[in-house]
């Protein structure tokens, strides 16, 4: 058995294709990962257990990325990176810091700089 | 035709220039037998300006037959003007509408479609990866591989048409502008072609520009306005002997202007009348989008400049004129 600490995490987008094929790309990485369909259940799931990394959609049915991001109490934010990700670039850099986020991460993602981000933070 | 002088006693002919006369008289002889009418004409004046009168002519009746006509001239050439004005005004106000309706679409497009491409390209990238997984190495991997590559780049392709796309959005109006020397600008732009430029053989030369030829602006729109412009010369020029672009920043008035200038022999009329229209494009499929120039004008427009195209010393050639920043340290207030 191993014992090393694999990434954990957390991919949140309405889109289940995006979500599968971002799993797949961190698990053949050598991270794991798991998705939520919206802001109120990406919430629940990071309650319950702790992610290194989230990164979220922005414009989703019930639950944007923004309120989920918010609705985060400080202290399990502060334990984790987190990306939103975006077709479209209603988010500016002020936003960006107010939140307190990592950075944001455009669609159609370049994989190279999205693994880099999501394993290095880089 | 502004004299005051009577002319009592002279025969028209003699009164109205040759040609008038005989426009005239028609309706002059339609007038001697009864018939009231009018029209306009467009009239050479003694200070030599083209003018248009409105002429109102109608028998003059003497105990109830024709005894003569009387003609009414007045000068409208104003409100030919003012309509000319109005029309003009109508049609850059459409023109502004379309455009302010295509980035609302702009923004909404760019959403609907970079998720499906993050779909496609998220998938070929776990195809790639799991063929790296792979023991041993299948016939006609190769091909599959390329194919992969194909799909990406395809994705990566239309990926840059939104984001072309984009510019239209009003999003990026919203950025603070800041001051900022042209020359900068200009190189770069440059700067970001220039290895381009030198492997398809294109000599570009800067002229001018001062550090204290500043402009109040969104630098990243500015330098894609100037990005534009070279990519559209070096495309058109590629075919020829010699191949240049000269990019001179000067200072005129209030204003900068920036002309980029290229060894092309100039722009066709009816090439010219359309080229500024979004979509317009004389690049083959897939080349260009047919954005780039009615973007530049957009972002120009924005800045309270313009730019127009016009031959410059036989050679095609966009002059932009942009107002000169007040002050060279603080951004306008």
């Amino acid at each position: 058995m191993s014992s090393e600490v694999k990434l954990n995490v957390l991919v949140v987008d309405d889109e289940p294709f995006i979500c599968e094929s971002l799993i797949d790309l961190i698990e053949m990485a050598g991270g794991k990962a798991k998705s939520a369909a919206n802001g109120v259940e990406a919430l629940r799931m990071v309650m319950a257990e702790s992610y290194d990394v989230v990164v979220t959609d922005v414009r989703m049915p019930n639950g944007n990325g923004i309120d989920f991001i918010k609705g985060i109490p400080a202290e399990i934010k502060s334990r984790m990176r987190i990306y939103l990700s975006s077709g479209f670039n209603d988010i500016d850099e002020a936003s960006v810091q107010s939140l307190g986020i990592q950075g944001v991460l455009s669609k159609p993602f370049d994989f190279e700089i999205f693994m880099k981000k999501i394993f290095e933070g880089a | 035709m502004e004299s005051n002088n009577p002319k009592i006693g002279e025969h028209l002919s003699e009164i109205l220039p040759p040609d008038i006369y005989a426009a005239s008289l028609p309706s002059l002889e339609k007038a001697l037998k009864g018939e009231s009418l009018s029209f306009e004409r467009k009239v050479r004046s003694a200070s030599n300006k083209i003018k248009t009168l409105h002429f109102r002519v109608g028998p003059y009746l003497k105990d109830d037959t024709v005894d003569g006509l009387i003609v009414v001239g007045v000068d409208i050439s104003r409100l030919k003007e003012l309509e000319k004005m109005n029309t003009e005004n109508q049609a850059l106000l459409f023109q502004k509408s379309k455009l302010s309706l295509l980035g609302e679409m702009a923004g909404g497009i760019a959403h609907e479609i970079n998720n499906p491409l993050a779909i496609i390209k998220g998938k070929v990238a776990v195809a790639e990866q799991s063929i790296k997984f792979l023991k041993g190495k299948p016939p006609g991997m190769d091909k599959i591989q390329g194919n992969l590559r194909d799909i990406s780049e395809t994705v990566d392709r239309i990926a840059k048409i939104i984001k072309g796309l984009r510019a239209f959005s009003r999003d990026s109006e919203q950025d603070p502008f800041t001051n900022v020397a042209m020359e900068e600008i200009v190189q770069g732009a440059v700067n970001l072609v220039s290895e381009k430029l030198k492997s398809k053989g294109v000599l570009v030369q800067i002229i001018g520009g001062r550090i204290d030829q500043i402009v109040n602006c969104n630098q990243v729109q500015l330098e894609q306005v100037i990005l534009n412009l070279i990519a559209n010369s070096a495309d058109a020029i590629a075919n020829l002997d010699y191949k240049w672009i000269r990019i001179e920043i000067s200072k005129a008035m209030d204003d900068i202007c920036i002309r980029v200038t290229d060894s092309g022999p100039g722009i066709s009329p009816e090439i010219v009348d359309k080229m500024m229209n979004p979509f317009f494009t004389t690049k083959e499929v897939g080349a260009g989008t047919g954005l780039g120039l009615s973007i530049s004008q957009g972002i120009i427009e924005n800045h309270g400049g313009h730019i127009e195209y016009e031959l410059y010393n036989g050679n095609t050639s966009f002059l932009i004129t942009l107002p000169r920043a007040r002050s060279g340290r603080r951004a306008a207030a």
